[in-house]
């Protein structure tokens, strides 16, 4: 079962990433054949995803402890955003994931022309999503919503005061209860809620731009015929970072705007 | 083993050898051969080593006498930290998976090379930005928070964090990538006939490191853009005074950086698998135990954290907890270790340079283990905590355990990867200063601790003189070692006598190639009809 | 030896990952009854996927005894069936291409529809204040969208065991990292006067 020979008749250059003129696909030569090198990258993908999942995760542990520590905060510190542009975040990135998996579908059966458009609306998703992140993220900036020693909101440690007055001393945590006592501290402690907004949406929105890039390029690879039924790889792989991506925001979405 | 007969395997690869298949400068920084990129590697880290090193002579200088004695206090912080950083970071996370297991991994397992080798390179190039971003800090008034980065000193500091956390963050996403591209090539490439059971237990080490690498780096690397957004935003998630918790770090980057000691550990010890097996002439003992061990060992790293935490304000349940689990990691440790002399009973033993280094890692890692479990005792850890018993502990483990197996492994495959032999008797010499000098150097930092000198102070008390000095002294011997080693390699490159395929009398797959290797490895793929260690 | 070596992995690991719900109160009986179930779990797989049934009863059937294999052989075969299902398939598909499967439109689109409506639900219960409950079921939902997005865009519930293993384990080990992250953060002992 050896291979006996190692030079193979066509060009060594660019075996294994990409279809030819003739729409032949050759696969990389330390891989047995196409179906290896397809199964291997997919494994490859999905690790990477996992590391994805934990730098993500990383985050939503540490807002999960401190929204529990700090339920008041975190409650008042949502109050202050739109659900309604939350929403239609939502809505956009899942029919990006729609139009992604059908990009996928025709590279696989050969519609290219299709893929590309599907492609084309996926990036248009995005940049929708990016605009209105842009509208939330200036309207927090005017109103002074920012993290740490950039925070100047005057509204929202009143809110939070008032809010803390109305619970049970029983409902809060001991560590809540400590900085209530202080107003200073109280004062201080209010934009925790806004630095993990920025950090955790900041990171995200940075993963939709870098998702975007890599669409584009498969879009333009695609375009010129690059990918096709025995080959589309790159296509399923940025898919597959794209769904990712909307699947943290599926879990960010309702953490951040809906049960605070 | 091999269906090809003798004759045809060991046959030299002349031109095909990878060194001069192609030659230029530009085709080895364009190359995607994993033998290629394991040089790249190894150059990179034997520098980043030299660098760290005399960071670490001149710590021992300064602390040569009580008080000032070469440098101020900031200076000495900074130094220290550097040290810290560059070794751990630059020299023993990725030194043995990214020279050995990019060099010897794919050949032993039959392959090609590993399963992305474009891959591959960007990760050399990744590591590389990510070592500059780091070491630019040198010139631009470096850091002294120490390399664990703890807050809120990390974020009140003037110094230069920012740069240093985003080089770190580059080279743990160079480090991630190396795991997934071995971890894929594991599963993937294997020749035919090799069966998980029949892979060399190297192989099975760095298998559970990749594991390591892709599962605990992530934690880092938000850790690390963390502090960074703290410093420049003021985020507050563990500055106290903004509502934070300082302790949560903690939690944070021990989540990685303890599973990252293992990961400096296990392939060290799958070096030691293969050579106490090729030097004792005998089918390693245990195979499977040492294999399931490496698992067992990097399983347990991911629950232990907290016993770096007992005195931070951490609660007593969970430094109970933590006490109890950190002690279970012993055991699959000591099934090596067991396996290794079993190993070695009846063998037909030849005390070869790299055998040396072997023996020195079973004694010194032992030292450094079981004062492991000193320190993972709740109630001994408040007194010996940020003591110098700690600094002995993972200095025995880190120094006299991974880097005696980097160099009884560099000795080992450097026959297969450069062609020439080394001399054993340079080599056996400077094991005698490295394992003396070792010894010397960090004995008497666990009388230190035990005696209460705090780690990471400039200064210390008289009484700690005496002890101080012998270490200073000790730290010139392990450099004379290293250098010696230095030395070696270089005749070796001069004038080594040229390197059968096979001068130590090796089993696994790579002693099937010529040495140097053909630039793909195998003229033929081999198949493999039996385990790795049969010696009969 | 090997197996005792097995079984004592085993142990370790099933302590290791259980002393963390043992703190938070999780009851013995629950953990003995966890612990014989991996035991007879990694028995059955040391059986029949090591084949030592297999190999027993060859060897029994070679040295004639037909009680014996009579009894036990019909039990191997229905193992096989359950163990194995492809084994037939195999047969057939040696000859076809490895031919990657498309997910057809419809199914995407029905996913879609899945989704908003998963959406509109999480947002419409939101509004209502059912206190830690609220929490809870936006996760549910975030759940069930996740695995739809998991399960058929990215392919998952077409691909092999081992992707699925792998992406599952990321959130392991994130649980492993929020567990005991938890075990310290709520059990410290707040002095305040």
């Amino acid at each position: 079962m050896s291979i006996a020979n190692i030079e193979t008749k066509h060009e060594g250059g660019h075996h294994g990433f990409g279809v030819d003129e003739h729409g032949h696909f050759h696969h990389a030569h330390h891989f047995k054949d196409a179906h290896h090198q397809y199964e291997s990258s997919k494994q490859g993908i999905w690790l990477f995803m996992v590391t994805e999942i934990l730098m993500f995760g990383g985050l939503f542990v540490a807002y999960a402890i401190y929204k529990s520590l700090y339920a008041p905060i975190f409650h008042v510190g949502s109050s202050f955003l739109d659900v309604k542009w939350g929403s239609v975040n939502t809505v956009i990135l899942i029919t990006s994931s729609f139009t992604m998996a059908l990009g996928i579908y025709y590279n696989q059966t050969n519609q290219f022309q299709k893929a590309v458009v599907s492609l084309a609306l996926t990036i248009l998703c995005a940049l929708g999503f990016m605009g209105i992140k842009y509208i939330e993220y200036s309207h927090k900036i005017h109103d002074g919503l920012l993290p740490g020693k950039f925070f100047t909101n005057k509204e929202f440690p009143k809110k939070l005061s008032e809010y803390i007055k109305k619970m049970e001393p029983e409902d809060l945590s001991p560590q809540m209860k400590e900085i209530a006592s202080n107003p200073k501290r109280l004062e201080k402690a209010a934009p925790l809620y806004f630095g993990f907004y920025f950090a955790m949406t900041g990171l995200h929105g940075l993963h939709v731009v870098i998702g975007a890039c890599l669409i584009f390029w498969v879009m333009v690879k695609t375009h010129r015929r690059r990918f096709s039924s025995e080959y589309y790889t790159p296509v399923e792989g940025v898919g597959i970072f794209w769904h990712i991506v909307d699947l943290i925001w599926i879990y960010l979405f309702p953490l951040l705007y809906l049960v605070g | 083993m091999f269906t090809l007969t003798q004759a045809e395997q060991i046959q030299d690869a002349g031109e095909k050898n990878y060194l001069v298949h192609e030659k230029g400068l530009w085709s080895w920084l364009t190359t995607v051969d994993h033998k290629r990129i394991a040089i790249m590697y190894m150059i990179a880290v034997l520098t980043f080593f030299l660098i760290g090193g005399i960071f670490a002579l001149l710590i021992r200088l300064e602390l040569f006498t009580p008080g000032q004695t070469i440098v101020s206090p900031d200076t000495y912080n900074k130094f220290m930290t550097f040290h810290g950083a560059i070794m751990v970071f630059m020299v023993i996370i990725p030194a043995i998976p990214a020279i050995f297991g990019n060099f010897v991994l794919p050949i032993m397992l039959g392959a090609k090379d590993v399963a992305f080798p474009r891959l591959n390179l960007a990760s050399w190039y990744i590591f590389m930005i990510g070592a500059i971003l780091a070491a630019s800090t040198l010139f631009l008034g470096g850091v002294d928070t120490g390399w664990t980065f703890y807050t809120p000193y990390s974020i009140s500091t003037s110094t230069n964090v920012v740069l240093t956390v985003l080089g770190a963050f580059t080279m743990g996403m160079a480090s991630i990538l190396t795991g997934l591209n071995f971890v894929v090539t594991i599963h993937k490439l294997r020749a035919p006939g090799q069966t998980m059971s029949r892979i060399p237990l190297f192989v099975w080490a760095i298998y559970a490191t990749s594991i390591i690498q892709i599962l605990a780096t992530p934690v880092l690397g938000i850790t690390l853009l963390l502090i960074a957004a703290e410093r420049i935003l003021g985020v507050g998630i563990f500055d106290p005074t903004l509502g934070g918790d300082p302790v949560l770090f903690q939690h944070f980057f021990w989540f990685y950086s303890h599973p990252a000691v293992y990961i400096m550990v296990l392939p060290a010890m799958g070096i030691i698998s293969e050579l106490i097996t090729t030097f004792s002439r005998k089918t390693i003992f245990g195979y499977t135990a040492i294999a399931y061990s490496s698992f067992a060992i990097a399983g347990v790293s991911f629950i232990v954290w907290g016993h770096h935490m007992y005195v931070s304000g951490q609660s007593e349940f969970a430094g109970k907890l933590f006490s109890v689990l950190t002690m279970l990691v012993g055991v699959p440790t000591a099934i090596k270790l067991f396996n290794w002399i079993a190993t070695m009973y009846k063998g037909s033993i030849r005390l070869d340079a790299p055998m040396l280094y072997a023996i020195g890692f079973m004694f010194l890692f032992t030292i450094g283990g079981l004062t492991g479990i000193f320190l993972a005792s709740l109630g001994m850890d408040v007194h010996f905590h940020d003591t110098y018993f700690v600094v002995a502990h993972f200095h025995y483990v880190m120094v006299g355990g991974t880097l005696m197996a980097f160099t009884g492994g560099l000795l080992y495959w450097f026959p297969k990867m450069f062609g020439k032999m080394t001399s054993d008797t340079l080599g056996r010499i400077s094991w005698v200063f490295v394992f003396t000098g070792f010894n010397v150097t960090f004995f008497p930092q666990f009388i230190l601790g035990a005696m209460g000198m705090p780690r990471r102070y400039y200064d210390y008390l008289p009484e700690y003189t005496s002890l101080n000095q012998i270490s200073t002294v000790g730290s010139w011997l392990i450099g004379l070692g290293f250098v010696i080693v230095l030395i070696a390699i270089i005749k070796a490159f001069i004038s080594g006598e040229k390197a059968s395929a096979n001068p130590w009398g090796g089993k696994t797959l790579e002693w099937k190639t010529a040495s140097p290797p053909h630039y793909e490895n195998f003229e033929t793929t081999p198949v493999v009809t039996e385990g790795p260690y049969e010696y009969r | 030896m090997e197996l005792v070596l097995n079984y004592s992995l085993y142990l370790i690991s099933l302590i290791c990952i259980l002393v963390p719900f043992f703190g938070f109160g999780i009851s013995p009986v629950l953990v003995v009854k966890g612990a014989i179930g991996i035991f007879l779990g990694n028995a059955y797989s040391q059986l029949v996927q090591g084949k030592i049934l297999k190999n027993f009863i060859k060897e029994k059937k070679d040295s004639g005894n037909k009680t014996l294999t009579s009894i036990l052989e019909p039990i191997q075969q229905k193992i096989d069936e359950i163990e194995d299902p492809s084994l037939v398939k195999m047969k057939k598909a040696e000859h076809d291409e490895h031919s990657h499967h498309v997910i057809p439109i419809p199914v995407y689109v029905g996913v879609l529809l899945v989704l908003l409506v998963g959406t509109a639900i999480t947002v419409w219960v939101a509004q209502f204040d059912f206190g830690t409950w609220n929490t809870i079921i936006a996760m549910l939902v975030a759940t069930i969208k996740a695995s739809f997005v998991l399960g058929f865009f990215m392919h998952l519930k077409y691909d092999n065991m081992m992707n699925r293993v792998i992406f599952m384990s990321g959130f392991f080990f994130l649980l492993l990292l929020i567990a005991f992250s938890a075990a310290d953060i709520f059990t410290r002992v707040n002095l305040i006067f």
